[in-house]
C-alpha cells in the first residue's frame, strides 16, 4: 500500500475514526491492527518474516531484563562485598552479552538471507570466474519484506538498549509488535528509539484539532512534494541516464543535480507523511531531514540527511568500535609514533571507514553502493583532517568566513560533492557512474540546452516551468524552517489566509500531481531498502 | 578538577573548557572529538569508558565529564 495511494488516505481515514471512537487505554490496540493489516497488505509472507524478528528480539530482551532485576535485586539486598559485586556483575554482564549475541545473530541472519544471498552468490560466482573454477548460475527467488533494513535496524538498537539497561524491555507482546510495526515508520523510518516512540505509543491521546491540522498538512506537503515535484525529476532524470552513453555531459550534470533534488523531495515527502500519519495519532516521529542542502561541509550534511540512520550509526557502529580496546591502543601507539595529530587521524579512520562501508551496504546488496559509501567515508576524513589547516589558512589570508557568501560557497561546494556521490548511487553500475562522470567531464553539449533539447527529455517547456516553480516554494519553505516552526507559525496566521494557502496547495496536488488511473506513482526510492 | 582540565585541553586545545556547558548539544565538539577525550581520559586515569556511558550528557561539560570518571572509578 503505497503512501501516496488513495487506498493509503481511505486506510489513514478509517483508523483514525477507529482509534478516537475506542477508549484511551486501548487505542494502541487499534494501531496493532492497522499495523498488521497494512503489512499483510504487502504480503503475508512478509508479515511472518518480520513476526520472526519481532518474536525473537522479544523474547532475548525479555531476558536481558530478567538479568537486570536479578543483579539489581542482589545488589539491593546487599551482603556482598565490592570485589564479589564486581565480580557478580561482570558474570551478569556475560549472560546478558550471550544472549544479545544470539538476537543480533537471528534478526542479522533473516536480513542477510532475505537481501543479501543472492549478492553474495553473484561475488562468489565473480571470483570463481576469475580462477576458473565452475559452478552453476542460480539464484533464489526470495521474498523481500517491506523496510526490512529500517525494522531490523530499530531492533537491533532496542536489544542493544535493553543489553546496557537504558531501557526496560517491553514485556507485553503485543505492544512490542506494535512498536516494530508501526505502519508509518516501518516502511521508511525514521528509524525510531524505543525510549521515544514507545512511551508516545502507549500513552492515552485525547483527540486534538492540533495535531489532526497539523497531521492532514503535513500529508498534504508530502504528497506535494512527491507527486508534484518528484515524480517529475524522476522522468527527466530517468530519460538522461538511461540514454547516458548518447548524452551530452551538460545534460548528464543537469540530471544529476536533479537526481539530488528528486531523491530529496522523494525520501523527504515520505518522512512527511509518516510524521503526519504518526501525528493524527498524537504521536510525534523524529525528525528524519533538517534541511541537508543548507549545509557548509560533508559533515554536517550527513548530521542533517536521514539524521535517524546516522545517529544509529554513530550509537551502535560508530562509538563502539571507537572506544574499543583495539581502537584505544591503535591510538595510544599511533600516537607514541606519529604524534597527537596524525595518532587521532589513524585511529579516527578506521571508525570512520567502518561505518560508511556499512552504510553503502545497508542501501542495498549491491558494489556501486559500497563504493558510494567509501566515497562518503574518504570525503569525511578528509574534512576532518583538513578543516583545521584551512581555517588557519583563512585566518593567514585574512578570507572572511563568516559571512553570506562564504557560506554560500560552502553550501554549492556541499551539494557539488554530494552530487558526485550521487552519481555511484543512481547509476546502474560503478562502470555506468565512471562512464558517467567522464562524459560529464570530457562532453560539454552546452548548444544542446540553449537549442531547447532540455525539453526533450521526459519533460516539456511547461513541466520544466512546473518544477522550477515548485523547487522556488520547497526552497522558500526550507529558508522558513531554518528560522522557524513553520507549522507553529502557519497555526498562528489569519484564518483566511491559512485555508487559502491549504486549498492552493490541495489543488496544485490535484492539477499538478502525477496520479490516478493510468498513472502508476513510482514506489518511493527508499522504499525498496 | 584541575588535573582533568589539563588532559582535556591537551585533546581539544581549541575547545573553551572553562566556560561553556553544553559542548555535545551545541555541536561544538563532535563524535570524533569525544573519541579523542576518551583516549586521553582512558590514558590517563587507567579507567575504561563503557559503550553504557555514551551519552551526550556525559560530555556536555568538564565537570559531567569529571562525574563520569568519578562514578566510574568508584565501580
Amino acid at each position: 500500500m503505497s503512501y501516496t495511494s488513495f487506498l493509503y488516505l481511505m486506510f489513514i481515514i478509517l483508523v483514525f475514526c477507529v482509534y478516537y471512537l475506542i477508549r484511551p487505554g486501548f487505542r494502541w490496540m487499534v494501531l496493532l491492527a492497522a499495523n498488521f493489516v497494512f503489512y499483510a497488505y504487502s504480503g503475508w509472507d512478509n508479515l511472518l518474516v518480520l513476526l520472526i524478528s519481532v518474536l525473537v528480539s522479544y523474547l532475548v530482551s525479555v531476558q536481558m531484563g530478567k538479568l537486570h532485576i536479578r543483579f539489581r535485586e542482589v545488589k539491593e539486598n546487599g551482603g556482598l562485598d565490592k570485589a564479589q559485586l564486581k565480580a557478580l556483575k561482570e558474570e551478569n554482564r556475560k549472560q546478558r552479552q550471550r544472549w544479545l549475541l544470539f538476537g543480533l545473530f537471528a534478526v542479522l541472519a533473516v536480513l542477510i538471507v532475505v537481501k543479501y544471498t543472492n549478492f553474495l552468490l553473484g561475488s562468489a560466482y565473480s571470483v570463481m570466474n576469475l580462477f576458473g573454477i565452475p559452478h552453476n548460475d542460480r539464484f533464489f527467488q526470495l521474498v523481500m519484506p517491506l523496510g526490512i533494513s529500517f525494522y531490523t535496524f530499530q531492533i537491533i538498537s532496542y536489544m542493544i538498549d535493553v543489553y546496557k539497561g537504558k531501557i526496560e524491555p517491553q514485556r507485553n507482546f503485543a505492544r512490542y509488535a506494535t512498536y516494530v510495526s508501526f505502519f508509518p515508520s516501518v516502511v521508511q523510518g525514521p528509524i525510531p528509539r524505543y525510549a521515544d516512540l514507545g512511551k508516545q505509543l502507549f500513552e492515552e491521546h485525547r483527540f486534538d484539532f492540533g495535531n489532526l491540522h497539523d497531521g492532514a498538512l503535513m500529508i498534504l506537503w508530502g504528497f506535494a512534494k512527491k507527486l508534484i515535484l518528484a515524480e517529475r525529476l524522476n522522468l527527466f532524470v530517468t530519460d538522461i541516464y538511461s540514454n547516458y552513453a548518447t548524452n551530452r555531459g551538460i545534460l548528464l550534470a543537469l540530471a544529476t543535480a536533479a537526481f539530488s533534488v528528486q531523491i530529496y523531495a522523494d525520501f523527504s515527502s515520505c518522512m512527511d507523511i509518516a510524521g503526519g500519519t504518526a501525528r493524527l495519532f498524537g504521536i510525534r516521529l523524529a525528525p528524519n531531514f533538517l534541511r541537508p542542502y543548507f549545509s557548509r561541509t560533508m559533515p554536517e550534511f550527513w548530521r542533517r540527511w536521514h539524521v535517524t540512520l546516522g545517529n544509529w550509526f554513530k550509537d551502535y557502529v560508530f562509538y563502539p568500535v571507537s572506544i574499543s580496546k583495539f581502537s584505544l591502543n591503535l591510538n595510544k601507539k599511533a600516537r607514541k609514533m606519529f604524534g597527537s595529530e596524525i595518532g587521532r587521524i589513524i585511529t579516527s579512520c578506521i571508525p570512520v571507514l567502518a561505518v560508511w562501508v556499512l552504510t553503502g551496504i545497508w542501501h542495498g546488496p549491491e558494489w556501486k553502493y559500497v563504493i558510494w559509501g567509501l566515497f562518503h567515508g574518504i570525503l569525511i576524513m578528509l574534512s576532518t583532517i583538513f578543516a583545521p589547516h584551512i581555517e588557519d589558512l583563512m585566518q593567514k589570508l585574512h578570507v572572511r568566513t563568516e559571512c553570506f557568501s562564504f557560506h554560500l560557497f560552502q553550501m554549492c561546494r556541499t551539494f557539488f560533492l554530494c552530487c558526485v556521490g550521487r552519481v555511484f548511487f543512481r547509476a546502474d553500475s560503478f562502470g555506468m557512474s565512471l562512464a558517467i562522470l567522464k562524459r560529464i567531464v570530457t562532453t560539454s553539449g552546452l548548444y544542446q540546452v540553449i537549442n531547447g533539447g532540455l525539453f526533450n527529455h521526459g519533460l516539456n517547456r511547461a513541466n520544466v516551468l512546473v518544477v522550477i516553480c515548485a523547487i522556488l516554494v520547497l526552497f522558500t519553505v526550507s529558508v522558513l524552517q531554518e528560522k522557524m516552526d513553520v507549522l507553529e507559525a502557519f497555526r498562528k496566521q489569519n484564518l483566511v489566509f491559512r485555508w487559502t494557502l491549504i486549498y492552493a496547495l490541495f489543488l496544485a496536488v490535484l492539477i499538478f500531481g502525477f496520479y490516478g488511473p493510468g498513472y502508476d506513482a513510482s514506489a518511493f526510492i527508499y522504499e525498496r531498502f | 578538577m584541575d588535573e582533568l582540565m589539563e588532559v582535556l585541553r591537551r585533546a581539544l586545545p581549541k575547545v573553551n573548557w572553562e566556560t561553556d556547558q553544553a559542548l555535545v548539544d551545541d555541536g561544538i565538539i563532535d563524535s570524533m572529538d569525544v573519541v579523542s577525550v576518551i583516549s586521553e581520559i582512558t590514558d590517563e586515569y587507567d579507567i575504561e569508558i563503557p559503550s553504557e556511558e555514551m551519552e551526550p550528557e556525559n560530555f556536555n561539560s568538564v565537570q559531567a565529564i569529571y562525574e563520569m570518571i568519578q562514578r566510574l572509578t568508584e565501580e
